[in-house]
């Protein structure tokens, strides 16, 4: 699987480096000039520039034909499909980490910025992008990348109702008290995870039937 | 002589298609280069999918090296290498680039061998294979397969794109492939004059039906295209007639056992073209297309 993840990185190698490099500098720009909203948008930026580029490995992989290709390599079909989950994971392991490494070194070294909002918009951020991610891979696999902004939609809107579900839910159940926004950030991480694990499950069970 | 690849009444359909494969059989020995040829649409393709897993068969087994095949067993795929007639690749990626993702992959990668090829086929390592020719792909998709230490190679059309020279070192680099002994390659290809040059034998497949498999040197040896009038084709003893064709000069006919054709009977020199012409257009006695004479 190594080798597949090694292919779809550089595959999307310059895309990554240049949205890194753009990530890097507005969470710069935004510990430096020290709003609040600066502050939370620098948190959630990440999410929405890094990760996306694995989306774009499964159009490109269609493209130049590799996803056909790669069937006849000594992988099983398992794998393939968790090389894409994997490469995805590890953009999010980066816009992360990215975030985290920056707040980390003006927190200890200039004055502290970690908030219990930084962490809150943290696990939103994540949840968001762990939803799209849940709806794009198997919906790809089943429907093919032409119909990739209908998935994108659909994806986006399964997100966002997520958020909204989960919140309105959880406001229901436990009101909404001081550490309300803790709880739903976290709850909401938890549900985006467990939709993410049973997309994971949908698309082997998709891309097992899958032809080329 | 060891079979490398048994293809065995092998079936495929696809769902809202009339194409179906009808219960394919051939299969391609060691040392060997097997020539498909068949028009657009003929099921080469799909054969050459279904042996590779790219396509779920419906019926039939596929045996390498002796083992049934299917996509789970990475022994086998280790040992086989693939080019489609289309880019591999991604467009981002140079070739050397690819030889890292490679020797990650296969467990016989060999780096040392696939720059002897890329400086073969005069391909730039780090260069970005988007900006590469038809051609070019092509002659880097042949070299990753050669570069794998494979013992089957199975090329769609694996020589389209390429100029008279490239193709010149391309099919010497194929029949340097099996001369061992012990690796074959199944080649499919539109232009059958590589296949003419390189291929020990020869199937014929149409509408998903293998029409004919024979070896080369005995269609040469015992195979005749005779040119006759149009009352002459009664003369022809009609066991022997693989399939005739009317042109504006007459009838075009391929016989077999030419040593039955009557006396006086006018031939000319043939090629596997004009072979596959004939029985890819070409009529049988009762009328019908030829796939039902030749039916195996």
């Amino acid at each position: 699987m190594k080798g597949l993840v090694l292919n779809h990185y550089y595959a999307i190698e310059k895309g990554i480096k240049s949205s890194v490099a753009a990530v890097a500098v507005l969470v710069i720009a935004a510990l430096v000039i020290q709003e609040d909203w600066a502050l939370r948008f620098a948190v959630f930026l990440p999410f929405l520039l890094i990760p996306v580029h694995a989306f774009e490995v499964l159009k490109r992989d269609v493209l130049s034909g590799w996803n056909r290709f790669e069937i006849t390599l000594p992988v099983k079909r398992k794998q393939i499909v968790q090389s894409k989950y994997a490469t995805f994971l590890l953009l999010l392991l980066v816009s992360l980490a990215l975030p985290m490494v920056l707040y980390t070194a003006v927190h200890f070294l200039i004055e502290p910025v970690f908030t219990d909002i930084v962490f809150n918009f943290l696990m939103r951020g994540m949840g968001l992008v762990l939803c799209l991610a849940a709806i794009v891979y198997p919906l790809t696999f089943k429907w093919g990348t032409e119909k990739s902004d209908m998935i994108f939609i659909l994806s986006l809107a399964f997100s966002f109702g997520t958020f909204g579900g989960v919140s309105g839910l959880l406001a229901l159940v436990i009101g909404t008290p001081d550490w309300y926004d803790q709880v739903f950030s976290l709850v909401f991480l938890i549900v985006a995870l467990a939709s993410f694990a049973v997309s994971y499950m949908l698309s082997q069970r998709i891309y097992k039937k899958k032809e080329f | 002589m060891t079979e490398i690849l048994e293809v065995n009444q092998l079936k495929k359909t696809y769902p809202e298609s009339a194409f179906s494969l009808d219960a394919v059989t051939f299969s391609v020995p060691a040392g060997s280069i097997t020539g498909f040829i068949g028009e657009n649409g003929a099921g080469k393709t799909t054969t050459m999918g279904a042996i590779t897993g790219t396509l779920h068969k419906d019926g039939g087994s596929v045996k390498v090296f002796g083992e049934p095949m299917d996509g789970t067993k990475d022994h086998l795929k280790e040992q086989i290498g693939v080019v489609f007639d289309s880019m591999n690749f991604s467009g981002e990626l140079n070739p050397m680039q690819l030889s890292n993702v490679f020797s990650q992959i296969y467990s016989r990668w060999n780096r040392e061998r696939y720059v002897h090829y890329l400086n073969l086929f005069k391909l730039p390592g780090k260069k970005k294979i988007g900006s590469f020719s038809k051609g070019m792909c092509m002659k880097l998709s042949i070299a990753v397969a050669l570069s794998h230490d494979a013992r089957l190679l199975i090329l769609d059309e694996a020589t389209s794109g390429l100029d008279p020279v490239a193709r010149e070192d391309v099919l010497e680099v194929f029949s340097a492939f099996v001369r061992d002994g012990e690796r074959a390659i199944l080649l499919s290809s539109h232009i059958t004059s590589d296949i003419e040059k390189v291929a020990d034998n020869l199937i014929f497949i149409k509408n998903g039906t293998i029409l004919l498999k024979v070896r080369k040197r005995e269609v040469f040896e015992t195979f005749a295209l005779v040119q006759c009038e149009e009352g002459e084709l009664e003369r022809l003893d009609r066991r022997t007639v693989l399939a005739y064709r009317h042109t504006a000069d007459g009838v075009d006919v391929l016989v077999k056992e030419k040593e039955k054709l009557p006396q006086g009977v006018r031939t000319r020199d043939f090629s596997i073209d004009d072979m596959t012409l004939l029985l890819m257009k070409g009529e049988t006695d009762e009328g019908s297309r030829t796939e039902s004479l030749l039916r195996y």
